[in-house]
């Protein structure tokens, strides 16, 4: 009786999500063995002057959090100008290299986010882990998925989350206001994210034209067309300003 | 058609098989111990909660006893996170006030008593009375069942406040908040179903000589509930129709962002919600006043002015919701004018207490199970009464607001009173709702241990609220201010499990009188109102013959009467001679 | 009496305090009076055999009695409670120090407007679950809430206030000792309620100074 409201809740909302994006234009990646690959190499690059990272201030379970000294990684650009945190991507790929199904893990240690992005296979499961032995509560801020808004005390070790639908995902902690994170909700393997000089690299492409795409939280989003040959490695440069 | 003929044809019509006899009754007696048998039941789990919550307070995050097989997310290997502490507050409240007190005063007694008492056959419409229990169990599992849906039961207070319960993403509560409020509505449709049956029968179906000052005080509380619950539910219903509107359809009328006002939630809940104090403590009242006057052998002290108190808490019960809100934002001039309505409300609380004390006066007092368990009502409601009057008074009311103050008022008001009635009925009542005696012996071992253990488990909260100690936290011992007084949450928590035991010698006895306790004569307490009158147990329409009244309803040793009881049912001539 | 009462710090606390004993004794005598009447009454008329209960149906002058007295003790609490509480609530003293009190699940944000004493300009200073107020200036509270209802409770100053999303709500106080008080949240706001707990700061003149010139060193 209830299972059969609250499916007919849930039919309602699929149905109502469906009629939406209907025309975005859902498509399922199809994975196998990629041969004679090539792979995109590059780097996401601030131009201008990089701000200061602000120094966040801990001022609430001092004992665990207060490991150290948390800086923001809203915009973090490295020697040469490369933005580390851009999630990079290919906008227009359905068949390619294998996709792992694995659980992506998301650590709630020294009250940060470990990774401060982490990218979860559409329908996957996310298991976030509190290291840390005392109370967080996990909160994204999403506009396909659902909200979520759950608490995570010190003896609830790991809890498992499944997002549906591909997007960017805020994560805070309202008990600890300065802890942020992203989940990067995707649909095929093609996915990195900028390491601390701002590099990236997609492996077993297969040959062939491309969109490419950069996301990042300061400075949006960028996408330019790349040629990958077989067997060779294409080059992208991203250069961003601050918005 | 004579009106035995009329019992006849309503007896033969219900000679029927288990179904009709036992669960789509037509008969009072019986929908009022369906009321009551359900009520026990719940009581069993808002009590469980109860327990739960107090071990979380006393031992934070130790696991709880026996409590390792509940599933996660639920608990963890026995310890309680704070989310479903927060559904063990919520719902322990929404159990206790909803399908526990107000069932068993106003669905169980009220059944019961209102057309034995005031001497009729049935209720004005017994398939309306029918389907407003079964309305109330639907109601009932639909509660139960929140428990089990994703995201668990509501957690966002009793009391609701938006936008807490208004947006499921600040409790993590989904489709449970929803079915909370849909249990409610349609909790609510079933009192609106019985207070209108209350209120038709006692204005048009009183026994011939039974005027309304004739009728027993207990009759009284009931039809001033009847009245107060048929006007505050509807606005209780529109309230919830909207929040369930700002959760589920878009609209805003508790969220800021959308032009809403969350404080008019506030305003509309107490508006309601205040009332329902009264509908929860009334009855009581009048419970207590009829055991009083039988085990005193004394007519009740100033029984028009004990009337009079309950209409004007009827009238002014409207008029101090806003003391629930002293701190919520609202302008502080309404703050001095609910202030002065509070005050003024608290005199016919107290009038009602001299009248009792009064009442003993120079009675001859039988110190039998049900006159306990009246006796420990006044005494308690007291103590509930006073440690209101800080509330009222607004500037200490910004210290203790929202503190284990108001959490020990209200359970010296709720359970000291009205659940102390609610035992005391039980067992004046048991022997004609059963036609057996409950067991005295068992009935003093329970009253004793639950006022003894009651008042471990709940004066302390008075101590620890002045400490400042708020209500509905998960841990005390996150605060520095309140480890000091961790100690007292510990010996809470032993009286409240020693409170939990005691209960069951309750249940043993109320089991094992209804089917081997000692057979009751019809008039066991030789008491005067007209339920007395009907044989043990009352066969359905009540009466063999419908009684005439010649008297008020507490005529306890008349001068130069042999007894000293004179029934209301017995004509003057028959003063002298023995019932 | 009421020895679990936090310390006052605050210059009104007093006030609430001498109200609170008032109410204290007033009903702690008539609970005495009440109870131990129930317990004479009990004792002296209890069942013996032979016994006769009074005949009575009750008394006009007493019922009027207990109605006026009541009534009286309740008018002067009342009338009491009204000077305190405009003075707490109705009226604001002339103001030293105004800090914006934004709360959210599960903290309280701090936003003091800076040197140019004026909020939503470049100097603002927004700190969380931290209050630095100097001792025995009057401060100023703006509060606002960003999600649900909570309430701004700091025991020691005897003072609470819910904060509610969509409007603003000033409040006043006026510490008397300096010293780190707690500032938890007295209102149900969501699973992570308990421990939503901010630390208030009452520093000495000049101590206050220096916190303020750490934080705007120009």
């Amino acid at each position: 009786m209830l299972n059969s409201i609250d499916r007919a809740i849930r039919l309602l909302g699929v149905a109502t999500c469906a009629a939406l994006f209907s025309t975005a234009g859902a498509f399922a990646y199809e994975g196998g063995a990629v041969s004679g690959g090539g792979s995109i190499k590059g780097m996401v690059k601030f131009t201008g002057t990089p701000p200061e990272r602000e120094v966040l201030e801990v001022n609430k379970d001092k004992e665990v959090c207060a490991v150290g000294v948390k800086k923001s990684n809203e915009l973090v650009v490295g020697a040469d100008g490369g933005v580390e945190f851009a999630v990079v991507s290919l906008t227009n790929i359905s068949k390619g290299k294998a996709f792992p199904e694995g659980a992506s893990v998301l650590d709630q240690a020294g009250c940060e986010y470990l990774p401060y992005i982490v990218v979860v296979r559409k329908g996957a499961d996310l298991d976030i882990l509190n290291s840390d032995g005392i109370l967080h509560n996990v909160h994204t801020y999403s506009e396909k998925n659902k909200p979520l808004n759950r608490a995570q005390p010190k003896f609830k070790k790991k809890i498992t989350e499944k997002f549906t639908e591909t997007e960017m995902v805020k994560v805070t902690c309202d008990v600890h206001g300065w802890m942020k994170g992203w989940l990067a909700v995707v649909d095929h393997p093609y996915y990195a994210i900028t390491d601390g000089s701002g590099g990236f690299e997609l492996t077993d492409v297969p040959a062939g034209e491309y969109e490419i795409k950069v996301w990042q939280e300061k400075l949006g989003e960028s996408t330019q067309k790349v040629t990958v040959p077989a067997g060779g490695e294409a080059s992208v440069t991203f250069e961003m300003a601050a918005k | 058609m004579s009106e035995a003929a009329a019992a006849h044809g309503h007896d033969e019509h219900h000679q029927g098989g288990f179904v009709s006899t036992y669960l789509f009754s037509l008969d009072h007696k019986m929908i009022g111990k369906q009321f009551l048998l359900m009520s026990l039941f719940m009581m069993i789990i808002g009590g469980v909660l109860a327990l739960m919550v107090r071990w979380q307070l006393a031992y934070p995050e130790e696991p709880v006893p026996g409590m390792a097989w509940v599933p996660e997310p639920y608990m963890y290997d026995g310890i309680i996170p704070p989310e479903t502490y927060n559904m063990m507050f919520t719902m322990h409240a929404t159990i206790m006030i909803f399908f526990v007190v107000i069932p068993i005063l106003v669905g169980a007694f009220g059944n019961f008593l209102i057309p034995l008492m005031i001497g009729t056959r049935d209720m004005a419409f017994p398939v309306l009375n029918m389907l407003s229990f079964w309305i109330a169990a639907f109601a009932g599992s639909l509660m139960i069942s929140s428990f089990f849906v994703d995201g668990g039961a509501a957690a966002g207070g009793w009391t609701a406040y938006a936008p807490l319960s208004a947006v499921e993403v600040y409790t993590g509560v989904g489709l449970g908040q929803d079915l909370w409020i849909v249990s409610l509505v349609v909790l609510g449709i079933s009192s609106m179903m019985g207070s209108i049956n209350y209120i038709t029968t006692i204005i048009n179906m009183r026994a011939p000589g039974m005027t309304m000052f004739r009728m027993p005080l207990v009759v009284w509380s009931l039809f001033i509930t009847a009245i107060l619950l048929l006007l505050a539910l509807p606005e209780l219903t529109a309230a919830m129709a909207m929040l369930l509107f700002d959760r589920r359809f878009g609209t805003t009328f508790f969220l800021p962002e959308g032009g809403g006002e969350p404080i008019l939630w506030q305003h509309l809940f107490w508006f309601f919600g205040h009332p329902e104090v009264y509908i929860l403590i009334l009855p009581g009242m009048g419970i207590a006043s009829e055991i009083l006057a039988v085990f005193s052998r004394k007519p009740i002290f100033g029984y028009r002015a004990m009337a009079m108190a309950m209409v004007a808490i009827a009238f002014l019960g409207w008029v101090v919701w806003g003391h629930h809100m002293f701190q919520s934002g609202m302008n502080p001039t309404m703050g001095m004018a609910f202030m002065t309505t509070t005050m003024v409300i608290a005199v016919p609380s107290a009038i009602k207490t001299f009248n009792w004390l009064g009442t003993l006066w120079g009675g001859n007092i039988y110190f039998k199970t049900p006159m306990l368990h009246a006796l420990a009502f006044v005494s308690m409601f007291v103590i509930g009464g006073l440690s209101g009057i800080y509330m009222a008074a607004t500037p200490v009311d910004i210290f203790i607001h929202d503190t284990y103050f108001i959490v020990g008022h209200i359970h010296y008001v709720v359970f000291g009173g009205s659940v102390f009635a609610i035992f005391g009925a039980v067992a004046f009542w048991f022997p004609k709702m059963y036609g057996r005696m409950m067991n005295e012996t068992l009935g003093k071992i329970h009253f004793f241990g639950t006022l003894v253990f009651f008042n471990i488990t709940f004066f302390p909260m008075h101590i620890i609220g002045v400490g400042g100690h708020m209500r509905r936290i998960y841990n005390p011992m996150q605060y520095e201010f309140l480890v000091p007084l961790q100690h007292w949450n510990e010996i809470m928590t032993i009286g409240a499990i020693g409170l939990g035991l005691f209960q069951i010698v309750f249940a043993v006895n109320f089991f094992w009188s209804m089917f081997a306790g000692e057979k009751a004569t019809q008039n066991p307490w030789n008491a005067n109102t007209l339920e007395w009158e009907a044989p043990t147990p009352p066969p359905h329409g009540n009466f063999l013959q419908i009684p005439t009244v010649y008297r008020g309803p507490y005529e306890y040793s008349v001068p130069g009467a042999k007894e000293d009881w004179l029934p209301q049912a017995q004509p003057a001539s028959g003063v002298a001679a023995a019932h | 009496m009421l020895p679990w009462l936090p310390e006052n710090i605050s210059s009104y606390g007093g006030q609430i305090d001498s109200l609170f004993l008032l109410i204290f004794w007033i009903t702690t005598i008539v609970f005495v009076a009440v109870q131990a009447t129930l317990v004479v009454f009990l004792v002296k008329y209890r069942h013996r055999p032979g016994r006769k209960a009074t005949y009575t149906h009750g008394n006009n002058t007493l019922e009027i009695a207990w109605t006026i007295a009541p009534s009286i003790i309740l008018v002067v609490l009342a009338l009491l409670s009204r000077a305190t509480w405009d003075e707490i609530r109705a009226d604001m003293p002339p103001v030293d120090v105004t800090v914006r009190v934004n709360a959210k699940q599960f903290n309280w944000d701090f936003t003091y407007p800076g040197p140019d004493g004026v909020f939503d300009t470049e100097d603002d200073l927004t700190l969380e679950n931290e209050l630095n107020v100097p001792v025995d200036k009057v401060v100023k509270l703006e509060m606002l809430s960003r999600d649900v209802i909570h309430s701004f409770f700091v025991p020691h100053l005897r003072f609470k206030q819910d904060t509610v999303p969509g409007r603003q709500i000033d409040g006043w106080f006026k510490a008397t000792k300096t010293g780190e008080y707690e500032i938890p949240c007295a209102e149900l706001c969501g699973f992570g309620h308990s421990g939503m707990l901010g630390h208030l700061k009452v520093y000495s003149a000049q101590d206050y100074s220096a916190w303020l010139t750490e934080r705007w060193p120009n």
